[in-house]
């Protein structure tokens, strides 16, 4: 089974063999295995693992938002935002949650202000925990 | 013939003019391959959303507002994508032309044609011919990021939704090479979708690409393509703002080439110039010399 991980500005996992990948779709995590049944859902915000094929322990990395398509011998990841465990700025992602709190102590926020508003806290909640 | 010292300051403010665009002409280059990069690095994911897209719709045979083309199109909304700085060549007079002839042209046609400006260059130009955007965003960072696009596309996606607006069109510099820009004008809402694999046959690229007609639709095929329509969007706007950039950067790069040839072709006849002054003062020089040696005898 092959995984490819895109994003709009990087090609982040591509082609590669693997055999199995958990992702954070927006109803709760999935577990992929070979033989899957063809599958597209769309995707929330957290840890996507993947165990690559003879490599020991599993690759994570923080996603949010896109769509994941299963298709026999290939799952798809198309996420909007990817951040591996290096690229995690603890002082950023504390930052980017108090100023998203902030924010949503103001009230006057539109649906999707509120919506990306929240989504941002998680991407930082997420990048956190992504360290431990 | 202008004094000896006129000449020298001219050659030398000449050559710092040709170190700065030099210099420019470098930054371009090196910010030219890192916009390239940009370009190459969202093709894969552009062309696996587009073919989803393509599949779901024909497959499910779902439809969706931002699809369907109205009957008579009265509003159109022209995005006009510019840079934020100059010195580069035709880059962003172009655009602004183009822009201006497409509302002579088209002022019988539609009832209204407004604008959103994205980059300063354009919003200045039609500020001082009194055209002022519903928005304009200026100040762009330096590099394009994703998140920006997102947010301008969901502004642009939010007054067509709105129903303000017809069609939505933007004008941009398609990237062709580092040395050749086109003005390009693209429709981008309502999406056009290309045929999808399946019902034309199977052609040989896509034959890999099996879409399972029993395929699991989590949530529904119809919320999915909703949410695939409005990123395909947000990838479209990204698109336009990398190549746009890709050619600001490659317009510039030729500009700076340009001009650092003019200041070369002008210190070479400064300094021709120069030693012509030269020789002749000296031989004015000999010349009393001479003369005065003579008188004297």
């Amino acid at each position: 089974m092959k995984l490819n991980l895109l994003t709009p500005e990087r090609k982040a996992v591509f082609d590669t063999e693997i055999t199995s990948v958990t992702i954070p779709t927006y109803s709760g995590e999935m577990t992929i295995l070979e033989g899957h049944s063809p599958l597209i859902t769309t995707l929330g915000t957290g840890l996507i693992k993947y165990k690559i094929a003879g490599e020991d322990g599993m690759k994570q990395a923080l996603i949010s938002w896109g769509y994941c398509e299963v298709v026999p011998g290939a799952v798809n990841v198309l996420a909007e935002f990817m951040q591996t465990k290096d690229e995690v700025v603890v002082g950023a992602a504390e930052k980017q949650i108090s100023e998203a709190e902030q924010k949503l102590a103001k009230q006057n926020l539109t649906d999707d202000e509120f919506e990306n508003t929240i989504n941002d806290i998680q991407k930082a909640r997420v990048g956190l925990q992504l360290l431990n | 013939m202008a004094n000896l010292k006129d000449i020298r300051l001219r050659i030398e403010s000449t050559k710092n003019t040709q170190q700065i665009t030099k210099a420019m002409k470098l930054v371009s280059a090196a910010k030219l391959r890192k916009a390239q990069n940009n370009i190459t690095n969202m093709r894969p994911y552009a062309m696996t959303l587009k073919q989803v897209i393509a599949d779901i719709a024909a497959t499910q045979k779902v439809s969706h507002p931002l699809m369907t083309k109205k009957q008579n199109v009265k509003s159109v909304l022209l995005v006009v994508l510019t840079s934020d700085r100059g010195l580069c060549g035709g880059f962003n007079s172009n655009i602004n032309k183009f822009a201006d002839r497409y509302i002579v042209e088209n002022k019988n046609t539609f009832e209204k044609i407004d604008f959103v400006f994205i980059g300063k260059r354009g919003a200045d130009y039609f500020l001082r011919k009194n055209i002022k955007g519903i928005e304009s965003f200026t100040k762009l960072e330096k590099e394009i990021s994703y998140g920006l696009a997102k947010s301008i596309a969901e502004k642009l996606i939010s007054y067509f939704t709105a129903g303000t607006f017809d069609e939505i069109r933007m004008v941009y510099n398609e990237f062709k090479s580092a040395i050749s820009q086109k003005v390009v004008c693209e429709t981008l809402l309502p999406v056009e979708i290309e045929g999808s694999s399946f019902g034309s046959g199977a052609n040989g690229e896509n034959a890999e690409h099996k879409f399972a007609a029993d395929m699991i639709f989590d949530p529904a095929p119809e919320v999915i393509i909703e949410d695939l329509l409005k990123k395909n969007f947000n990838l479209q706007v990204y698109r336009a703002m990398c190549e746009s950039v890709a050619s600001e950067h490659g317009a510039r790069m030729t500009a700076m080439e340009n001009s650092s040839n003019n200041a070369r072709d002008m210190i070479n006849k400064l300094t021709l110039n120069y030693n012509k002054a030269r020789q002749e003062k000296i031989t004015t020089e000999l010349t009393e010399i001479v003369s005065g040696a003579e008188s004297l005898k």
